[in-house]
């Protein structure tokens, strides 16, 4: 795209940089006060205020993190996780997305309130409990996907997405004699690349930072998810420090880590490998498409 | 003109349904996964399922012998001045939202989607994301950095001659709402963003190169491509948040409320806790004013809709 | 061609989803350890020490019991593969019995609770609760889930003069108790959650100011910390730092009266809570004077727990107010001691509480626990004596000091003067002896306290500074010699009524709205509009219930 240097163009640029940058600074900034606290000894991190340069330099608090001998099992879980929670999530949520897309198909107002109404009257939590307990999912690896496999906003974005794509295509292809299936997989799913990757990042994350149910069904310490464990570490560490209650009693000797500065540590790890895959799905939802050659 | 008769459209509608059958094999997981983890629980005998909110919620009753309350639970909610309260602030503070928080996330699409540059634009967008992350406890302990009483705002207000603001910790409606939205935003809006960016790329890009021979800079392609693009997704973006009004925030809300602040920002889904675990963890009256909210939220739903698709848009359903 | 590679690759991933899984199902281990055949003769313990007063059945008369357990951290306490420590080789020799722990952690064991109580999977020792005084506990006796404790257990001695005493028994349901409650027994004196006032004394003497024995002394006190650049760099000092804001109304200034949020009996009959009634005026309104003024450092409000000690070390406050027990005081001391050069012990003083003309003080003694432990229906006769001989040994003071520091003649002794005295060879890491909980797996973990905290012992614990427990004990000598301590009617924690229960108001919360209203308005105007507000949203309500229910009990 050719650039026009009039001055509107510039100043519209101006504009939209400083926009940005400061935006952006006001992010960076904290995040840069988290990271040094993170590194940051036990001492130093009790005295209060923002970081502008680091007092002190230690690997302690993330030390703490990798001592547990479930860090890396806890990884592995939650990665797992990812891999079959996302493909089943995208799964269903593709299956619903596009039956309620098709216009007309007849009670597609009836499905769509089906789904709908889950969105906003539950239960409560009891009931689910047990629904979920004579399933069998006590203590198993499934809890931490299947119940969650599929959100409804999300299935409401993908819907919105496919909506969205002209009906010419789907005609075209149903006069070629192509199924259902076909079109949903050959046709509209290709076509969806924005949409597939961003709900697809949007499971991934949930799925990657999932503690609840670990929290209510699993005792096994080789099935804990890393999000689970995280925050046990800081909320038993923050027992002992923050609070005598004679549990101070319990405290584990040796490394002493600042409650703070443990759970800064804790968020960069969980984070940084989300941040480390997320470029690799952002080029699906920057570039535009060519609808026309595509139709060709 | 000759309208069909009785027999006539059952037969079109069976036809219909008849041409579709794939589509409903399509659905059954779908179905069959509602209805396994949605609506199985509803009908628990245990606990009296959807009903609990109307009994008295005991262990290991049996349907014949749950306690019967009626609306006892809901009339202890509505015979406390303060719940109203709690009420107006959480319509307030969710029109406040749409209002403000909700359209900027848009903003950052957009003003993103003129990067025209790969490089800055991926950067820019991966460090907008980081916050979304960090609970709303992290969050809150920045902001006590940055504005309890002997922070860093404060400090520079005392430097530059003013009396320190006890931002955190005051009775006004506008610091406090202003601290809320700012930090919902900065939380947010780059997370927000992605769903529109996931739109605009979506946008055929021949319509730019078209409207570009037509003339149009780049604020018509913004106003005249762009947007009618993205208008989809925002429009049911909006209606869920309208089915969303009752909600204020919970998470939020909870790490900022205090003593001092709660006039201003107390909600119903905080004051609801106040009241049910303050001690007790009442299960049937949490029941209770879930059901409340939740009625209402529906309503508020299918009221936007309607509007929506009365405005001329598709809408949501 | 897309399609058809993605859907392979899709589906080989599921697969060895699938084997992964599977895979780890099978290698979990066993929580079973392999079963002991230790005889007496074979146990590594040193000489057996058990008190008189407990039965001593020989090990190898009676097969080893399991029972599950859970509590806070308690899977800390067994380790992985199997491996039984020495100190749970002890408790398997002389108890017979073994464990398998249920995990919960600080911030789920109430839900799980409610949860597995509904599901009917509650373990047989339910160590994490804190239900006594909300309705659970009637409910699960009612269902039958939990099971009373056994007749005579007089056969348990340390069980028994803790579960006798009436702040247990208020909570009894048809004369029976249907827990143990965790807490500092050994010292009903001193309620654990004393609080008092800690003052910066070197401060205080290099102003030439007396000690405080008035409300506006201390005012004075506080005025003259702010305008004295104590910190000698100009940076920002406060009067006083209050730790919470729960501390606000509670003991530390009981001689304004009784200002808590509880139920107390007028002697009309009229059940009222007293922080509600006009007789908490007076010290609302010290309190709003102090902070209008700027005495009182307004963070203390938003203030996380547990950085008031780390605040009051740097600086930021002249007096902190504060749990002054020498677990709470520890605390403090060891801020001082990482973060300064200054001598705790002679800058750092407890101050009595201000005497208030006109008003008669009325400090309360304390509940004694403020956690419990249940047992399961399950649980037969026979397996809840063997369960109760357990924990009567890890309720005597021997049972506690071994599950603190190991055992008694090898790891620790008592001395001369009662105290207990480490025999273990200094940490590295903490500068102090070994304890229990970094020789032994058992004690690491949830174990160590589920029958008694480590609070219990804390006024002979050699890990604590002998000068702190003795600035404890002799402000609380001084408070018992100076005062009445009335103790609290736990009778009135144990009735439910609705219109209690839903009553959104909480003292202390109010306390600080009031401090915080810089309006115009007189105090007692202010307390006016407070408490109309107060009525209108329920308060009269829930005493009419209250007073209806206790004359129907006949209190």
């Amino acid at each position: 795209m050719k650039q026009d240097k009039s001055f509107g163009n510039s100043l519209a640029n101006f504009i939209i940089y400083s926009f940005l940058i400061l935006f952006g600074i006001s992010i960076l900034f904290p995040f840069y006060n988290m990271v040094l606290l993170s590194f940051a000894s036990f001492e130093d991190s009790m005295r209060q205020g923002l970081y502008l340069w680091p007092h002190s330099f230690t690997f302690d608090n993330y030390r703490r993190v990798f001592m547990d001998a479930q860090v890396m099992s806890s990884i592995r879980v939650a990665t797992l996780n990812v891999l079959f929670g996302t493909s089943l999530a995208m799964v269903l949520t593709i299956f619903a997305s596009y039956v309620l897309s098709r216009k007309n198909l007849p009670g597609r107002r009836g499905m769509f309130y089906f789904i709908i109404f889950t969105m906003y009257f539950s239960a409560g939590l009891i009931p689910w409990f047990m629904v979920l307990r004579a399933l069998g999912f006590v203590d198993s690896f499934w809890v931490m996907t299947v119940p969650n496999a599929m959100s409804v906003f999300n299935m409401i974005l993908m819907r919105n997405y496919f909506l969205s794509l002209p009906d010419s295509l789907e005609e075209s292809a149903r006069l070629d004699g192509a199924g259902e299936f076909v079109i949903m997989w050959r046709i509209i799913v290709p076509l969806s690349a924005p949409i597939m990757a961003t709900v697809a990042l949007f499971y991934a994350v949930g799925f990657w930072n999932q503690w609840w149910n670990a929290m209510l069904f699993i005792q096994d310490v080789n099935l804990i998810p890393l999000a689970l464990l995280l925050r046990r570490l800081v909320i038993d560490n923050s027992i002992q420090f923050g609070d005598a209650m004679g549990v101070a009693q319990l405290a584990q000797e040796g490394i002493r880590v600042h409650s703070r500065a443990l759970e800064l540590a804790t968020v960069t790890v969980a984070t940084i490998p989300i941040l480390c895959v997320y470029p690799f799905l952002q080029k699906y939802f920057t570039k535009g498409i060519m609808l026309g050659a595509i139709k060709a | 003109m000759v309208v069909d008769s009785r027999a006539d459209r059952a037969r079109k509608l069976l036809r219909r349904i008849y041409t579709c059958r794939y589509l409903y094999f399509i659905f059954i997981p779908v179905a069959l996964y509602y209805l396994v983890f949605a609506y199985a629980p509803m009908f628990n005998p245990q606990t009296g399922g959807i009903l609990m909110a109307f009994t008295r919620y005991r262990l290991h009753a049996s349907f014949s012998d749950l306690e019967w309350v009626g609306l006892h639970w809901f009339t202890a909610m509505w015979s406390r001045p303060d719940f109203w309260h709690a009420l107006r602030n959480t319509i307030i503070i969710s029109f406040g939202r749409l209002v403000i928080e909700f359209p900027f996330p848009i903003i950052l699409a957009l003003v993103l989607n003129e990067v025209t540059r790969s490089k800055p634009k991926r950067i820019f967008q991966t460090i907008f994301t980081f916050p979304h992350f960090l609970s709303w406890i992290l969050v809150y302990s920045i902001l006590q950095d940055l504005f309890q009483f002997t922070g860093a705002i404060n400090t520079i207000r005392i430097f530059l001659g003013f009396e320190p603001f006890m931002f955190l910790a005051n009775n006004y409606r506008f610091p406090n709402l202003a601290l809320l939205f700012g930090s919902s935003i900065w939380r947010g809006a780059g997370w927000g963003a992605i769903i529109y960016m996931a739109s605009i790329s979506g946008i055929d890009s021949s319509l730019y190169e078209a409207a570009k021979v037509d003339g149009a800079n780049r604020w018509h392609c913004v106003r005249h491509v762009t947007w009618p693009g993205i208008k989809s997704t925002v429009i049911v973006l909006l209606i869920l948040a309208c089915g969303n009004i009752m909600n204020g925030g919970f998470d939020q809300i909870f790490q900022f409320r205090n003593a001092v602040n709660r006039n201003a920002i107390e909600i119903l889904d905080t004051y609801v806790f106040q009241m049910a675990f303050g001690g007790t963890m009442n299960q049937s009256f949490a029941a209770a004013a879930g059901l409340f909210t939740s009625v209402i939220n529906f309503l508020l739903l299918i009221t936007a809709n309607k509007i929506s698709k009365l405005l001329g848009s598709d809408g949501l359903f | 061609m897309k399609t058809k590679r993605f859907a392979l690759l899709a589906i080989l991933v599921l697969a060895l989803i699938f084997i992964a899984a599977c895979r780890q199902n099978e290698t979990s281990t066993p929580e079973e350890a392999p079963t002991p055949t230790a005889a007496p003769e074979d146990t590594q313990t040193p000489e057996d020490n058990q008190d008189e007063e407990i039965e001593e059945q020989q090990p190898e008369d009676r097969e080893i019991i399991t029972v599950s357990v859970m509590n806070w951290g308690v899977a800390n306490s067994f380790s992985d593969d199997g491996e039984i420590c020495e100190l749970y080789q002890y408790v398997i020799d002389h108890f017979g019995i073994m464990f398998e722990p249920i995990d919960v952690g600080w911030d789920n064991h109430v839900e799980l609770a409610h949860l597995w109580a509904a599901a009917n999977t509650l373990p047989d020792i339910i160590g994490a609760a804190d239900f006594v005084a909300t309705p659970t506990l009637s409910s699960w006796a009612e269902a039958g889930i939990i099971r009373p404790l056994p007749d005579n257990m007089e056969r348990f001695p340390y069980l028994y003069h803790m579960v006798r005493q009436p702040s247990v028994t208020a909570f009894d349901i048809d004369g029976q108790t249907f827990f143990i409650p965790r807490g500092n027994d050994p010292y009903p004196e001193y309620t654990a959650m004393a609080r008092g006032i800690i003052n910066r004394r070197d401060w205080r003497e290099s102003l030439g100011i007396p000690i405080p024995q008035t409300p506006e002394d201390f005012m004075d006190m506080w005025r003259a910390f702010m305008e004295n650049d104590m910190m000698g760099d100009g940076s920002i000092v406060f009067g006083v730092l209050p730790d919470s804001t729960g501390i606000l109304n509670d003991q530390a200034f009981a001689t304004f009266g009784d200002t808590r949020h509880a139920w107390v009996q007028m002697p009309n009959g009229d059940m009222v809570i007293p922080g509600f009634e006009r007789s908490a005026l007076p010290l609302m309104s010290f309190w709003r004077d102090a902070f209008q003024e700027g005495l009182v450092d307004p963070d203390f409000i938003t203030n996380p727990s547990g950085v008031s000690q780390e605040l009051f070390a740097l600086g930021r406050a002249g007096t902190l107010i504060r749990q002054i027990a020498p677990l709470h005081l520890r605390l403090v001391y060891d801020r001082f001691v990482e973060l300064t050069d200054i001598d705790f012990f002679e800058a750092v003083e407890i101050l009595m509480p201000p005497t208030v003309p006109g008003i008669t003080p009325q400090f309360l003694r304390g509940t004694g626990f403020w956690s419990e432990t249940y047992f399961s229906s399950r649980l037969d006769d026979y397996t809840m004596d063997r369960v109760m001989e357990y924990f009567n040994w890890a309720a005597s003071p021997t049972g506690i000091a071994t599950l603190q520091f190991g055992f008694e003649g090898r790891d620790w002794q008592w001395s001369a003067e009662g105290m207990i005295e480490q025999l273990t060879d200094i940490n590295p890491d903490t500068n102090m002896p070994f304890r229990a909980n970094a020789m032994y797996t058992f004690a690491a973990g949830g174990m160590g306290n589920l029958v008694m905290w480590g609070g219990a012992i804390e006024y002979v614990d050699p890990s604590i500074d002998p000068r702190l427990i003795n600035m404890a004990r002799e402000f609380l000598d001084n408070l018992l010699e100076n005062y009445e301590f009335t103790p609290v009617d736990n009778r009135l924690r144990a009735i439910n009524l609705d219109e209690v229960n839903e009553m959104p108001l909480r003292v202390s919360e109010e306390f600080v709205a009031f401090m915080t209203n810089s309006t115009a308005t007189s105090h007692e105007e202010l307390w006016e509009q407070f408490h109309s507000r107060w009525v209108a949203n329920g308060l009269q309500r829930a005493y009419d219930a209250m007073t209806a229910e206790v004359a129907a009990r006949g209190y």
